[in-house]
């Protein structure tokens, strides 16, 4: 081949090459450019999927009314309908061990980040007034800052409340909680929701946890002793919460809490649910799994409002960007001590968690509890959408 | 083999000039940039990661060491389309762990799956799965992209120059 030939055949080449490189480059930036685009508007689509979701159980439970109504007054036989409207009676919840042997106490001092001081203690009575006898002045302070927009965490319900039919047990609408010991979240979001259960009734006891050491080793609550290092994964349900108004049902998720986050399949739950055997629970688990919208822990529905993830994220006085949080470095008593004073924007966090849980119950029963005349919580409830 | 050992230097001499030497850095802000959006958007908009932090860091390293070459390959060689079809599969193979390493108590991107027909329980087994086998997985794609990084080194080793 001639030399200037090879030569223009190379300069080709070459040409050809950075055109097609350029253009894998343009097609690149915008296949990435659509995927960051889908992304942000998936938690958007979500959202008003779960609202859609919502709306469809609500025809759904109005059918069967429907139905209902009909088969009384014509005495033609109920239709079945794909959802099931769990009104169960005369039914025993489980009674959870007040120590678990295999899983004792720790009561050696151990380092923040990798500690399991005290894990399974129950609170003693002091602790444990510190959430059942908050004073309401409390939770009116902290619901008037979410409203006039001053607490620096944050608040809220996400994409949106979704609207589900009452789970109702012995005559009672339910709390259900779904959540895992390992989970951060969890962790610092079971003191808000403690605070907002006391608002109903009262935790006759409450134990000390932590998240799991590689999801923070948060100072947390747990509401039974927990099975903390087992490797198989198993459900600990149930809890000590007495209340004449709602059901506390607690499905929470253990692994070994000096590993990382770990979390079981829904189906692994559901298998061990049925070995457990309690009614009530293999429904209210069967409940989240018809509504659809589990997508991560904690998932709790308050009443006939579902709120998939935390409602408030407190990690300290403000939100960190990464690791480590404030709150790792923090003992039971330190946060206990917060909440019985509050005086920093971590307590009124969790104050306001607590008012947004107290808002989403009170809407679902028709404002009765005492908790639900306080202002600020009928404000939260203007606010999230949470109508009576 | 021990031929292919002993160019690899001489193939990371050719790649690194000054300009390249910029490309990997870009690529690296890139990359962190992009896998920290994606554990921020599944974590209230907090860096929590799941796994070691020198597994992150080397995530990212090998990716953008592994995009470089690729892309000094893809321009280098005639194989373009190949070379740019592994390239992408190194970069989409790093991207996803954003996905993972996000994936804490949350994993609202993860169960995206459910819209394309998976049920909830069959989304909650993959989210799980991903979860429980974050360290393997992130280590399985540290080990691709040095694979890749060597393939690409041997390509340009061999390349003779214009």
């Amino acid at each position: 081949m001639p030399r200037n030939k090879k030569s223009r055949n190379t300069r080709k080449y070459a040409r050809s090459g950075k055109a097609q490189l350029a253009a894998n480059i343009v097609l690149g930036i915008i296949i990435l450019a659509l995927l960051a685009f889908a992304f942000m508007q998936y938690s958007t689509i979500s959202g008003q999927a779960n609202s859609i979701k919502g709306l469809e159980i609500q025809i759904k439970s109005m059918n069967s009314t429907i139905s209902a109504l009909r088969a009384n007054s014509t005495g033609t036989p109920l239709t079945e309908t794909k959802l099931t409207l769990y009104n169960l009676s005369n039914q025993q919840m489980p009674q959870p061990p007040l120590s678990l042997s295999a899983y004792p106490v720790v009561t050696q001092q151990q380092p923040f980040g990798k500690r399991l001081t005290n894990i399974n203690s129950p609170l003693n009575s002091t602790e444990l007034a510190v959430i059942n006898d908050a004073p309401s002045s409390y939770f009116e302070t902290a619901g008037e800052m979410l409203l006039n927009g001053s607490l620096d965490n944050y608040v809220g319900v996400g994409s949106g409340l979704q609207n589900v039919s009452l789970f109702t047990v012995n005559g009672k609408p339910s709390v259900i909680y779904l959540g895992s010991i390992t989970c951060i979240f969890c962790g610092e979001n079971r003191w808000a929701m403690a605070l907002a259960l006391s608002r109903f009734g009262k935790f006759n006891y409450l134990f000390k946890g932590y998240s799991s050491f590689g999801d923070g080793d948060l100072p947390t609550l747990y509401w039974r002793p927990m099975t903390y290092s087992n490797a198989s994964g198993a459900m600990d349900i149930g809890n000590f919460y007495n209340s004449s108004l709602i059901n506390f049902i607690t499905l929470e998720d253990t692994n070994p809490i000096t590993d990382g986050f770990n979390l079981q399949s829904l189906g692994q739950m559901q298998s061990e649910l049925q070995q457990i055997n309690n009614t009530p629970y293999i429904d209210a688990f069967n409940h989240i799994l018809q509504i659809n919208t589990f997508s991560g822990t904690p998932y709790t529905i308050w009443g006939k409002y579902v709120i998939g993830g935390a409602d408030a994220v407190d990690f300290g006085n403000t939100t960190p960007s990464s690791t480590p949080f404030p709150l790792t470095n923090m003992t039971h008593a330190q946060v206990l001590s917060q909440l019985a004073n509050p005086s920093d924007q971590f307590a009124w966090t969790e104050y306001a968690g607590a008012d947004v849980y107290i808002a989403t119950m009170c809407a679902s029963l028709n404002n009765s509890a005492q908790a639900c005349s306080l202002p600020a919580i009928r404000g939260i409830e203007s606010k999230i959408g949470a109508t009576p | 083999m021990i031929t292919y050992i002993k160019r690899l230097p001489r193939a990371f001499k050719k790649i690194y000039s000054p300009k390249y030497i910029v490309f990997n850095v870009i690529a690296a802000i890139a990359y962190y940039f992009v896998i920290t959006y994606f554990i921020k958007a599944q974590n209230y908009g907090i860096i929590l990661i799941l796994v070691p932090k020198y597994l992150f860091y080397l995530v990212i390293a090998s990716a953008s060491i592994m995009l470089t070459t690729g892309i000094y390959t893809t321009i280098n060689s005639l194989h373009k389309k190949g070379n740019a079809a592994i390239t992408s599969l190194g970069t989409v193979a790093s991207l996803f762990t954003g996905l993972i390493l996000g994936c804490g108590c949350g994993a609202p991107a993860l169960f995206a799956i459910t819209a394309i027909g998976a049920s909830l329980i069959e989304a909650s087994a993959f989210a799980s799965t991903l979860v429980n086998y974050s360290m393997p997985i992130l280590a399985g794609v540290v080990v691709l992209n040095i694979l890749l990084v060597l393939y690409y080194a041997g390509k340009v080793s061999m390349l003779k120059r214009r």
